[in-house]
């Protein structure tokens, strides 16, 4: 690779405005069909309602597109936040990003929690939100440059088109003496040729001399940017402290950032070790109680399971630290060295891999028969230097193996691959060809509401079957994670605003091994708190782990442990220390509730937001075929009989696979009119004029947005 | 002896992961534990023997991922 090469095409100056108690109060917009860089206030009133974060991204996401707009419109926005709280050093996972898009699997707004420096280092720079638009007519690369007070657009040509090398060839350019001022948000050609792109967030990793990353990954945010011919977004600021967001109270401040941090500290080493192994002791734990995706979800564990967990990657991983920002104490971002690729343009180099984490393994592991751990660390790495979602790349990925595996397609439409569950290399080139957008790679890779639509009209495979085993709502791929024994968790992925990601709600182990909501309305109260808690950390720029996943040790004490009020107590002390706001542990429900309708009904202006949204397909729910009812017999069994009372001696197990799918559909539609009227919604999903009104967000538009889907 | 969340039990021959959980206070949320550093979950409680000296701690919560 030669030396990067960018030509300055635009450049303005501006007044960097001062953090004050966490805020900016100013966004910055680039429209780059012209070039166009705007600085604007954020009014207070849209700070008192928004809270920032996500909710930032989706107000101004709001005013830019209109009900039509499609994802690769020029009008569409492409939304990046920090949050009030984002950017407090040694605060456990105190400096996320947040990014919203329309999205191109879900044609509805998209959000994605990321780690790395970016989010920070912007909003030091002098901007809460940065909002992209309008397409460039030429390859561009951004830059914020919050030390030097200018923002700067580039052409670019000849740069690296792998994540991997241009956020490291980029990050030496911009500031070659200190890259750990430097944070790159990158795609990748992945990104350009199917709809699960993804984001790279760097960091520079002073330790090891290298940039690391995270990745947004759900939903195509990175296909967007492509789409905008943007290689990357650079963001440069210098030295941070926990003085940088000018807090209300700097002591408050540091007394709930030790705490927190000495908690974890003390505790992580004896609950999930994640500061070892990461996510990654999910996979043991998901298997034993049979929530492991493998062979698309067909089934919930595998014996081979154990050769891709903890116990296996706490050896590979490489020791350090491994925070995602700065003194964060859960540390879970780790990382492979000198691994060598067997295929693609890296084969036989040495490359550092970042991850995997549990979707990862999960999903491009046991999903698709793969029970191989440098497999799943190969195809770690070429999605992320592609671009490309792994939750999404592994749930599609999946559901082609088990077209093939049932005839529904054959080598004649894969171009010769055998996409059997478990081939390995078979699965690394269609990530390859997604890549590229060439071969049956590029099928795949338009995600798998479009696959089936393709599938039965060109290869003339059976639709019924495709829409049950296919697992995706709302356009968006499953995350990892087996759902048919807890309706809890189907309504926590169904009912999610932007399809079925269990950043919303988790709820399998409370539900389906505790069985601490056996009522409809127990499962709605937890749908309606854990969602709008959880929607909490993406309005202020923070990660959700340090709250659940390292637990204080007289948490079980507690009246109700699963939501771990001594830590919600924390993050409203966080936030009052932070924003000058006397804030209390339901005042953070209460901004998320705002935030999360308000999305909703943003959902309703892009079509969709109503209940017929809302479906799942049957796998989500139970056993679609005789082979996964067999093998789980006793189970279904015992449920007919027992829960369900019928006499199923005469019953042949195709009876009884279609007995059990009418209870179960029939307890998904009860639990939607629960969960619908918790939340102050109509029987159709939709917020009421009344909700709309308790939350302040009757807006004109919001009202004519109701009007139209007749809510008056 | 063994160590269950830093504090002594005793320890008695054959004694499972479920045995172990009767005799403990609070443990409503508890579905995997950790036997000198290794992950057992719920469905093998009954099945998994504690060897003398072991060190358990109970994991309070699975949150997912």
């Amino acid at each position: 690779m030669g030396p990067v090469q960018l030509n300055e095409i635009k450049a303005v100056s501006y007044e960097r405005s001062e953090v004050k108690k966490g805020y900016t109060d100013r966004s910055l917009h680039i429209d780059l069909t012209g070039n166009d860089i705007r600085v604007d206030p954020i009014d207070a009133a849209v700070k008192d309602r928004f809270t920032g974060g996500k909710g930032y991204d989706l107000w101004f996401m709001w005013q830019a597109v209109k009900g039509t707009t499609k994802w690769n419109d020029p009008e569409n926005a492409l939304c990046i936040s920090a949050g009030p709280l984002g950017g407090t050093p040694g605060y456990p996972g105190g400096g996320k990003s947040i990014v919203t898009t329309i999205s191109p699997l879900t044609g509805a707004p998209i959000d994605s929690n990321v780690g790395g420096y970016f989010g920070p280092y912007k909003k030091f720079s002098g901007f809460d939100v940065i909002t992209l638009t309008g397409k460039a007519d030429q390859d561009v690369v951004i830059l914020i440059d919050g030390i030097d007070s200018r923002i700067k657009i580039f052409s670019a040509s000849d740069l690296p088109d792998n994540a991997y090398e241009l956020s490291d060839a980029l990050t030496r350019y911009f500031d070659e003496k200190k890259p750990v001022n430097i944070s790159v948000v990158t795609a990748g050609p992945g990104a350009e040729n199917t709809y699960f792109g993804c984001l790279n967030f760097s960091w520079y990793d002073a330790g090891r001399k290298r940039v690391r990353y995270k990745q947004a990954g759900r939903g195509g945010t990175g296909t967007v940017l492509a789409d905008k011919k943007v290689k990357a977004v650079v963001a440069r600021f210098g030295t941070i402290s926990m003085k940088t967001n000018q807090p209300a109270d700097l002591e408050a401040l540091k007394t709930v950032t030790k705490t927190h941090a000495k908690e974890i500290n003390t505790l992580d080493g004896k609950q999930n070790r994640m500061s070892l192994v990461g996510t990654t002791h999910l996979v043991p734990i998901m298997n034993d109680h049979d929530c492991l995706p493998t062979h698309n979800f067909k089934f919930g564990s595998h014996p081979e399971a154990a050769v891709i967990g903890e116990d296996v990657y706490e050896h590979i991983f490489d020791k350090g630290f491994d925070g995602c920002w700065r003194g964060c104490a859960v540390a879970c971002s780790h990382g492979v060295k000198d691994f060598s690729p067997f295929t693609g343009p890296f084969k036989g180099k040495r490359v550092f891999v970042d991850g995997p984490e549990y979707e990862t393994v999960a999903g491009c592991g046991s999903n698709l028969g793969i029970f191989d751990a440098h497999t799943i660390l190969e195809i770690n790495f070429y999605c992320d230097a592609y671009g490309l979602d792994t939750i999404s790349v592994g749930t599609s990925i999946g559901f082609v193996m088990e077209c093939y595996e049932n005839g529904l397609i054959t080598t004649e439409h894969t171009g010769g691959l055998e996409l059997y569950f478990g081939n390995r290399f078979g699965a690394l080139e269609l990530i390859h060809q997604m890549a590229k957008g060439e071969g049956f790679g590029a099928i795949v890779g338009k995600g798998i509401r479009q696959m089936k639509q393709i599938f039965a009209d060109k290869f003339n495979a059976d639709p019924g079957f495709m829409q049950d085993i296919g697992m995706e709502s709302k356009g968006l791929e499953f995350s990892e994670y087996i759902t048919k024994e807890s309706l809890a968790q189907q309504g926590g992925y169904g009912l999610a605003l932007k399809g079925p990601q269990h950043d919303e709600a988790w709820l399998i182990f409370l539900d389906m091994v505790h069985n601490f909501m056996p009522t409809f309305e127990n499962k709605a109260e937890a749908l309606h708190w854990f969602p709008m808690f959880r929607t909490w950390f993406s309005l202020c720029g923070l990660c959700k782990l340090p709250w659940n996943d390292i637990v204080p040790e007289d948490n079980k004490d507690t009246r109700e442990p699963a939501k771990v009020m001594k830590h919600v107590q924390w993050y409203a002390d966080f936030f009052s220390a932070i924003t000058g706001k006397k804030t209390a542990p339901d005042d953070l429900i209460a901004m998320s509730e705002t935030v999360y309708n308000f999305q909703r009904v943003f959902n309703l202006k892009m079509g969709t937001g109503t209940r017929e949204h809302d479906t799942l397909p049957y796998r989500a729910m139970g056993p679609v075929t005789v082979e996964e009812y067999e093998s789980r017999q006793d189970r279904y069994d015992k449920q007919l009989t027992d829960t369900y009372g019928m006499d199923i001696a005469g019953m042949d197990t195709a009876a009884r696979v279609a007995a059990l799918r009418k209870e179960r559909e029939s307890q998904y539609e009860q639990l939607k009119d629960a969960v619908y009227d918790r939340r102050g919604w109509t029987k159709n999903g939709i917020p009421t004029k009344e909700t709309v009104q308790r939350l302040g967000i009757d807006f004109p538009e919001v009202l004519e947005v109701l009007a139209a889907n007749g809510v008056q | 002896m063994i160590q269950v969340n830093d504090q002594p039990v005793e320890w008695k021959p054959d004694m499972t992961i479920a045995d172990l959980l009767k005799q403990m206070p609070d443990v409503r949320f508890c579905s995997v534990v950790r036997v000198n550093g290794k992950l057992i979950s719920s469905p093998r409680f009954d099945v998994t023997r504690i060897p003398d000296n072991a060190v358990i701690h109970l994991l309070p919560l699975v949150a997912g991922g």
